[in-house]
């Protein structure tokens, strides 16, 4: 029920837009300007709450009080609306006078690095996963059957005293390259096999700027039928021209591993002279960076793939030395020693 | 294997100057290492011949030559006095060059003299004392020495595979040279001129052990007078890393790099009882060798004896005591073969490599040993006057014979991936003296090839397609892309640790990647116990260094060490991991076990000063902040973490982290006897996690959770607890209360001092609310408050701070 007389509530109305009014006017900031609206406008606001309560009042009057509450809740919202937009004017105006040194040091983030041999390994692992290889892992610590014997390197065969070899025992090595694994991979695996095995391996040499006695290797393989040098010699095109630029050059020559025949050594364009010979490359444009060959038949029979249905090739090379010669570091000490401000450069 | 180019030219007829010809060899399978252009030290000396020596009118201690140079006749003085008329000597004329000094005319004592006598030390030709150099009536006057004596070359340094024996001497490569420049081969001629006594009657040779030693052959050499090496040989010697010795010593190694069969030569009379056995060491034998080490043998070692002791280490080094001297006589030429297995190991077990054994280690052919052994006795005979003995002893009980292996020309073509005629490959085949005798077999076509025994690497197809792929030249193979339909990607371990490591990097930290090697004085720097688990390292056989004997069962270590390395070079702040394997030996399994870690460091400095911003030490909480976000990068939900028992580790900074009940690992600050141990400065806060926990652990599948689009309320809470209650007492609490609809609790502030009581702490935590039905109300949030405070209160006797 109503209680108020209707002149009252005029008279209300008339208050309300009056104190509104000045309040608005004093209001220095957006906050104020919301409770003011909120104060007569809002859901529990006294304009509101007049104009919810018309329905109580006798039918000729509602029209005149209707109209009154009407007016002053437009004319309320208008000023307060107004008055918002100029402050934000100011507020606009009053930023745009602030400036700041630009130059002054940023504030960092912090950022990690990966190691050069990973970021390196990723680069080329992302390569042959882009030509349809799968990663495969084996462990270091090798037993002699594995690094030596299934690889055509029986005990006393000459090749043995091509590399020194640590042992933990007579028959135990710690691998001297990743090939294990891809005897491993195969015993498991049958054909077609398109793999590549990164990873740490040892040899007992000192270091020095060129050799290290933990050092990593990346090698591939593929066994599948019709297996040829031709296709060796396309994919190692694809490895050069990705990880040295568009355009690098990449020649086979003969050799000798135990577990390929025919075996090559991969040459790529020097990059410091562009193959036409300078100190890098000991004047002949060329720069040994790989191993490979056509996997051995006794490779693949021993592991009891049929080497008459099916050839392979493999191939294998020192991460360390790929990325001594795309970044230009001349001393491989560097990648063991992990002072930061190498690690940091990449 | 180091090869002059003009030598080479004496045996093979090609016509390609030295640059193409090192092409040629890379090109087909001989490695060229180096080429290196050796220069006389001299110039323009001439063979002149000394008609008259007078002596000097204005000194008495020097001559006055008169000498023919062949365009002229020169006077020249010459403080030597060992020179007679009718010498030829070496004489640099004016205007030559001897070691960048040019000669010019010149006055001694009133006296012009036209140029110099010179002696072997001013030509770089022997190292004999300072007298005129007599050359021997092989020279003609007016010859250039240089010249004469071929200095001016190309050395050839090449590398030979370990299967490629053959090539170890120069009628090796010659044949090589030959097979890819289609030119002819010249072997040189021996004809043995003998004379006198037989062989048989003056030594008598025994094989006691045939298998390590298939073939024997020897011949005598009498009356030699020992002379001076020719100095064409000494200049060839030199130049492929051999020291002229004697005239005997340098023709057996001359010989021996012409056709790559060791020789080796002993002075008759000092061979006991005349007899020559070929045995096993007997155990407790000592031989002193030529190097003048004295060598201990043991019974699986072969050895040249005489009728009582070893006179050499067969196939490895002669005995000081049989050595040629310039005394000798008569001289026991020795071309024999051996097992290579057993020189192998004879030599590892010695540590002694020779130029024989680096042969015989790869295993020679056994056919080879006679015409080395009469070259020998032929350019002995010829250079000391020698008399050559009649007949041969040669003990050759199980003689090698050829042997064929067939080629299919399609399977060659396949594998290489070319399409070279069966007509060329032929042709390639021959060129290398393997004979082809053409068969058919069941209507496929298949060559057999005939194979001489000096190839001892051809055995089945696979050999003979290299053959051919090599000297047709690999350039010539097309490169084209294997087809297939395999999927190339990581799997599901490897993405995980790819993910990890960029995880890692996100959060600042720097890779590195150490050794994986350690030492066992490092588990006492850790301060581990006598029977901690981590000191059951494997041990290296060899090891290189002493820092280097055990392969590491902990990346902590490593870690510690670079971080003293970079503090030491004044960085201020470390933050590093690696990512590797450990190596811990499992009973009853052949190989150990290689779990993948995760090994954390971080020391000094996370945040450097910055005009904005106050340095920043790392502690405990940076390294759990980081274990935090790794786990949120995997999904893993639920860590757990217990108080760590490490004596490595601080005791009350240090915890024990566990995923459900698996333990994932360690984490916390370094004990400070350890940060001492390591002459660490500054405290290092350390993790170690077990990379395969991890992988197990983190989800497979996630899902979707839906996206609560109500407002949030929140709201900050103060509570003052006993020093005791550790704010995972407090969480649990509070999550318990707070229900599903309690979104995130975040601890903010810690406060302890005079406001609160003394052994209290105050911990202020902010709460947001959500609720995926509707709005919450106040009334609501303020219930489920109450309903917290109310728990700590009684479980806690927390108390809410105003």
């Amino acid at each position: 029920m109503i209680e108020k007389g209707n002149d009252r509530y005029i008279k209300d109305i008339e208050k309300y837009l009056k104190d509104s009014l000045i309040e608005t006017d004093k209001a220095s900031t957006i906050d104020e300007l919301e409770k003011i609206y909120y104060q007569y406008l809002g859901r529990k606001g006294k304009i509101t709450y007049i104009l919810r309560s018309l329905s109580s009042l006798p039918k000729d009057k509602r029209p005149l009080v209707g109209k009154k509450a009407n007016e002053a809740s437009k004319r309320i919202e208008k000023f307060v609306n107004e008055k918002k937009n100029n402050l934000k004017k100011k507020v606009v105006e009053k930023v745009l006078k602030e400036e700041i040194d630009i130059t002054l040091p940023g504030r960092q983030l912090q950022l990690g690095k990966l190691h050069l041999i990973t970021k390196t390994i990723n680069e080329i692992v992302d390569i042959f996963i882009g030509m349809g290889y799968k990663v495969a892992e084996g462990p270091e610590v090798e037993s002699d059957y594995y690094n030596f014997e299934a690889l055509n390197i029986p005990p006393d065969h000459p090749a043995r005293t091509l590399q020194d070899t640590l042992f933990i025992t007579d028959k135990m090595p710690l691998r001297t390259h990743t090939s294990p694994v891809q005897i491993r991979f195969m015993e498991r695996n049958k054909p077609p096999i398109y793999i590549i095995s990164p990873g740490r391996v040892y040899r007992r040499d000192n270091i020095d700027p060129t050799h290290s006695p933990v050092f990593t290797q990346f090698e591939g393989l593929v066994v599948d039928r019709g297996i040829s040098m031709a296709h060796l010699k396309a994919t190692l095109e694809v490895f050069a021209e990705k990880v040295f630029g568009e355009g690098t050059k990449v020649r086979l020559l003969p050799s000798y591993f135990p577990y390929t025949e025919p075996s090559a050594e991969v040459l790529v364009q020097c990059q410091e002279c562009m193959g036409k010979g300078c100190s890098v490359c000991t004047r002949s444009g060329w720069i040994e960076i790989l191993g490979s060959g056509m996997v051995h038949p006794y490779v693949l029979e021993n592991v009891g793939i049929d080497s008459e249905e099916y050839t392979g090739f493999a191939f294998g090379m020192g991460v360390e030395r790929i990325a001594m010669l795309k970044y230009k570091i001349s001393d491989m000490r560097l990648f063991f020693e992990n002072d930061l401000r190498f690690l940091k450069q990449f | 294997m180091k090869i002059p180019y003009k030598w080479l030219k004496k045996y093979v007829d090609f016509d390609l100057l030295p640059q193409k010809l090192s092409e040629a060899l890379n090109v087909s399978g001989t490695r060229v290492e180096t080429v290196t252009l050796r220069k006389a030290t001299f110039n323009n000396v001439l063979v002149g011949k000394i008609l008259k020596i007078k002596s000097h009118p204005n000194s008495e201690k020097l001559l006055l030559c008169e000498v023919d140079i062949g365009k002229e006749k020169l006077s020249i003085v010459c403080g030597a006095h060992n020179i007679k008329e009718g010498d030829l000597v070496p004489v640099a004329v004016v205007g030559s060059k001897i070691k960048n000094q040019n000669i010019n005319k010149r006055e001694v004592k009133g006296i012009n003299s036209q140029g110099m006598l010179c002696s072997s030390i001013e030509l770089d030709l022997g190292e004999e004392e300072d007298t005129i150099l007599i050359l021997d009536n092989t020279f003609e006057i007016g010859q250039d020495l240089a010249d004469i004596l071929e200095i001016n070359d190309y050395i050839y340094d090449l590398e030979i595979t370990p299967i490629r024996p053959d090539c170890l001497g120069v009628i090796g490569i010659a044949r090589e040279v030959a097979a890819f420049s289609n030119s002819s081969l010249k072997i040189p001629q021996v004809i043995l001129e003998e004379k006198g006594l037989k062989i048989d009657d003056i030594v008598e040779v025994i094989v006691e052990d045939k298998k390590l030693c298939p073939r024997y052959s020897i011949k005598i050499v009498d009356d030699i007078k020992m002379k001076k090496t020719p100095l064409w040989m000494q200049v060839l010697l030199k130049s492929i890393g051999i020291r002229p010795i004697n005239c005997v010593a340098d023709i057996s190694n001359f010989v021996m790099w012409e056709t790559g069969q060791p020789l080796h030569i002993f002075d008759f009379e000092k061979i006991g009882g005349k007899k020559v056995v070929i045995r096993k060491a007997k155990e407790g034998e000592k031989i002193l060798n030529l190097d003048g080490n004295l060598r201990n043998l043991d019974s699986s070692m072969l050895v040249i004896a005489d009728k009582e002791y070893p006179i050499a280490i067969a196939g490895v080094m002669g005995g000081l005591e049989s050595e040629v001297t310039y005394s000798t006589k008569r001289v026991l030429i020795e071309s024999a073969n051996f097992n290579q297995a057993n020189i192998m190991r004879t030599s590892k077990k010695l540590r002694l490599r020779t130029e024989a054994s680096n042969r015989f280690e790869k295993g020679l052919d056994p056919n080879s040993t006679i015409f080395a052994l009469n070259r020998c006795a032929q350019l002995i005979k010829n250079y000391t006057e020698g008399n050559i003995i009649k007949g041969v002893i040669d003990i050759y009980l199980d003689p090698v014979s050829q042997w064929s292996v067939k080629l299919r020309p399609e399977r060659a073509n396949k594998i290489i991936g070319i399409d070279i005629k069966q007509k060329r490959m032929e042709e390639i085949l021959n060129s290398l003296e393997l004979k082809v005798k053409k068969i058919e077999e069941v209507s496929r076509k298949v060559i057999e090839v005939q194979i001489p025994t000096f190839r001892t690497d051809l055995r089945s197809e696979i050999d003979l397609i290299e053959e051919v792929a090599r000297i047709h030249n690999f350039d010539n193979i097309q490169a084209i892309l294997p087809v297939h339909s395999q999927k190339g990607e990581l799997n599901r371990e490897q993405n995980i640790v790819r993910n990890l490591k960029n995880v890692m990097i996100s959060q600042g930290f720097y890779e590195v990647w150490n050794f994986s090697f350690d030492h066992p004085k490092s588990f006492d720097l850790l301060r581990l116990d006598e029977k901690d688990q981590l000191r059951n390292a494997m041990e290296l056989q060899n090891p290189i260094t002493k820092e280097h004997t055990i392969m590491r069962t902990t990346l902590i270590p490593g870690l510690l060490n670079t971080v003293r390395i970079n503090l030491f070079r004044g960085e201020t702040g470390i933050y590093i991991f690696e990512l590797a394997k450990k190596f811990s030996p499992k009973e009853g399994q052949f190989l150990p076990d290689e779990p993948l870690y995760l090994g954390v460091a971080a020391c000094g400095l996370i945040k450097q000063s910055h005009w904005l911003e106050k340095a920043e030490e790392v502690d405990f909480y940076l390294i759990k902040g980081l274990l935090e976000k790794i786990c949120e990068s995997l999904y893993i939900k639920d860590l757990k973490f217990l108080p760590l028992s490490h004596p490595s580790f601080h005791p009350g900074k240090s915890a024990k982290i566990l995923i459900g009940n698996k333990e994932l690992g360690i984490l916390g600050q370094i004990h400070p006897e350890v940060q001492n141990n390591f002459n660490l400065d500054k405290p290092v806060y350390i993790m170690e996690l077990d990379c395969n926990i991890l992988i197990e652990e983190s989800q497979k599948c996630m899902y979707f959770q839906e996206i609560i689009k109500h407002p949030k309320s929140a709201i900050d809470l103060a509570i003052v607890v006993d020093e005791q209650v550790s704010w995972s007492q407090i969480s649990d609490i509070v999550k318990e209360e707070g229900g599903k609809k309690l979104e995130e609790l975040r601890l903010f502030d810690i406060y302890r001092g005079d406001q609160i009581e003394k052994g209290k702490k105050s911990m202020a935590f902010n709460l947001s609310f959500r609720d995926p039905k509707g709005s919450l109300t106040d009334r609501e949030v303020n219930i489920i408050t109450n309903r917290i405070i109310k728990a700590l209160k009684e479980k806690i006797s927390a108390k809410l701070r105003e």
